[in-house]
């Protein structure tokens, strides 16, 4: 996948609230096809990265260049039309609307401000549905969804946004196991079918090594390191921005991490496990 | 999994299968129903409440007297006071409930997609307190006594207004409207009026304006008579109830959250500037025209919704005719109840309302457990 245009690109982020520095400097690119993990500690400002991409918060200094424009000042129909934002615990819960009704309105950007739905977005919606494999669930009401179902339609909505560029903050939040590998292999299969170029911020590094190609390592709103998962995740690189001992496995070609806390050093790591 | 051989982010040139698989044709059709249903039902309840009171008059006579005074060529059967009665009186009545139970009902629903919180009404934002306020300076003090009949309905809407434009320049101060701010800056200014009408009855002295007020407050459609305030209610009501249905994607996107609004390209905190500035209005020509009615904004929403679903090109003109129903219904009531004797309306809206509110909240415990 190399030789793809950069769909995204930041330089020299800056954001600070009150008095602390929650990004600093922090630049990236994604290109099509390609999926950037952000990982990091809590507080590390992952969060608040993926808000300055979004356009939901502005930089005190550098700049989000998406589809060769910069996000800073453009609408935010027009942003909405190139970038879709699977944000982390959306209002979802409560709202009696449908799944079908909720990645409908992932055409909002697309549709004048009275216009209503025609057959070509329906047309979108449903294949959309399709694509994540939550047709059978459209007429069933979001807040009835199971976690996993509820990401999938999250997912679709982004898909009816029509957009090139995918921002998911911890999609795997409150999933079970197969849930967040379902989830992530179908943000995989996005941008290797389609591509899509995506930004997943993921609190699991071993699920980031396996879904993303390439990693950004934020440690207090500094990136600690940025490249590939297999030259990031190292032990000289992630014990001390997460300040726990790391054992790095590698199982059918991906990193693979089993930490160790800092006061239970005294026995070595299993080596037969390798 | 099951998935499509896709080539661009989504294939367009699909053609809709006709089968509904997504189930919208199924949801519109279901609101389809409930409006038709509900307008055969709004009819008849007018009719009722037309009908209804401490002197009885029949149906037909009702039909009668509509007929005839439509200019067509009926035989007069009644008695010139009972048309007096019929048409001067409970025609403009019934028809001022209809207007402000819509208006109440579909102000509650925008409040609360503009707050998010299904348990905001529109008196959340300390409208009807700047109105009440209104109305006891022009009952205890004769402000805008030159204004003749139309004084307490004229004070009350500037009251109302006051009230609304300290709420906007409160919530605003801090920079953005946030749902949050907007609710905040709704209780500190209910708060702050509510203590300056308990002020105003208090230096007056007057235990009868203080009866007038109390009165005023709890609501009444008493007011109502043929004439321009009525042509006011109705207008903005129904202005009202066109423009949300107009921006009812737009609420629906604003019910999820502002950072979903701002990721589906709607800016939530313009729409909400421009969605308080339409229930303002709204709001305080109703309150002005009828005093605070309560419950009727918070529940039918609710109502609304239970029956036709989240979207608010169908929840909103569905909760205006319910909520038009359920105003008649509450006059009919607090006219005959204790006849000749009239209850306040608001009285009987929180009667009813109270218990419903108490399963709503239960309800809304058993999901959140």
């Amino acid at each position: 996948m190399t030789g793809a245009e950069a769909r995204l690109s930041a330089e020299g982020l800056r954001l600070t609230y009150g008095t602390r520095r929650v990004v600093d400097d922090v630049s990236f690119t994604v290109r099509a096809g390609r999926v950037l993990g952000v990982v990091g500690p809590n507080g590390s400002g992952k969060t608040s990265v993926l808000r300055l991409v979004a356009g939901d918060a502005v930089p005190e200094a550098g700049s989000v260049v998406l589809d060769g424009r910069p996000v800073e000042g453009t609408s935010p129909r027009a942003l909405a039309r190139s970038l879709a934002v699977v944000a982390q615990d959306e209002g979802v819960a409560e709202t009696p609307l449908s799944a079908a009704e909720m990645v409908m309105l992932g055409r909002n950007p697309h549709l004048g401000p009275f216009q209503r739905p025609g057959p070509g977005d329906i047309a979108i919606v449903e294949e959309a549905l399709r694509r994540v494999g939550a047709l059978d669930l459209a007429r069933r009401e979001v807040a009835t969804l199971s976690g996993g179902e509820r990401q999938r339609v999250l997912v679709a909505r982004a898909l009816a946004q029509g957009a090139g560029t995918l921002l998911l903050d911890e999609p795997t939040n409150h999933l079970d196991v197969r849930y967040q590998h379902e989830v992530l292999g179908l943000v995989r299969s996005l941008g290797s079918r389609d591509g899509t170029a995506t930004v997943v911020v993921l609190h699991d590094l071993n699920l980031a090594a396996r879904y993303c190609d390439d990693l950004l390592v934020l440690d207090e709103g500094r990136v600690a390191a940025y490249g590939v998962p297999d030259a990031v995740l190292v032990p000289e690189v992630i014990e001390p921005v997460y300040a726990i001992g790391v054992h790095r496995l590698d199982v059918d070609g991906v990193p693979h991490l089993a930490f160790h806390p800092a006061h239970e050093t005294h026995g070595e790591p299993h080596e037969h496990l390798a | 999994m099951t998935t499509t051989q896709g080539t661009g982010p989504v294939d367009v040139s699909a053609v809709a299968p006709p089968a509904d698989v997504l189930g919208l044709d199924a949801r519109r059709r279901r609101a389809f129903a409930w409006l038709l249903g509900l307008s055969a039902v709004l009819v008849a309840s007018m009719v009722v409440g037309v009908a209804a009171g401490s002197v009885g008059v029949a149906p037909s006579v009702v039909a009668g007297i509509l007929a005839d005074r439509s200019g067509l060529p009926v035989t007069v059967t009644w008695a010139p006071s009972v048309d007096a009665i019929v048409w001067q009186v409970r025609f403009p009545r019934v028809l001022l409930g209809v207007a402000v139970g819509a208006g109440l009902a579909v102000c509650g629903v925008a409040l609360q997609a503009m707050v998010r919180n299904v348990l905001a009404d529109p008196y959340l934002l300390g409208i009807n307190s700047g109105a009440s306020s209104g109305a006891a300076a022009a009952i205890l003090f004769g402000f805008a006594a030159g204004l003749g009949q139309h004084a307490l309905s004229a004070s009350a809407f500037l009251g109302a207004m006051a009230a609304s434009l300290l709420v906007y320049g409160v919530a605003r101060s801090g920079g953005r409207v946030t749902a949050v701010r907007l609710l905040l800056a709704g209780v500190v200014v209910g708060y702050a009026l509510y203590a300056a009408t308990s002020f105003l009855i208090f230096a007056s002295g007057s235990a009868e304006g203080a009866r007038s007020v109390l009165f005023w407050l709890l609501g009444s459609l008493g007011l109502a008579r043929w004439g321009s305030p009525l042509l006011v209610v109705g207008a903005v009501v129904a202005l009202t109830v066109l423009v949300l249905v107009l921006l009812a994607r737009q609420l629906d996107v604003l019910m999820i959250g502002d950072g979903t609004a701002r990721a589906l390209g709607s800016s939530a905190e313009a729409l909400r500037t421009r969605l308080l500035v339409l229930v303002s209005l709204c709001i305080g020509v109703v309150v002005a025209a009828a005093g605070s009615i309560g419950f009727v904004g918070l529940v039918v929403p609710h109502l609304a919704r239970r029956a036709v679903g989240a979207r608010h090109v169908h929840v909103v003109p569905v909760a205006a005719l319910m909520g038009a129903i359920l105003l008649i219904w509450a006059d009919v009531v607090a006219r005959t109840l204790l006849a000749p004797q009239e209850i306040p309306i608001g009285i009987i809206t929180s009667l009813v309302g109270a218990p419903f509110l108490l399963v709503l909240v239960r309800r809304l415990h058993a999901t959140a457990g």
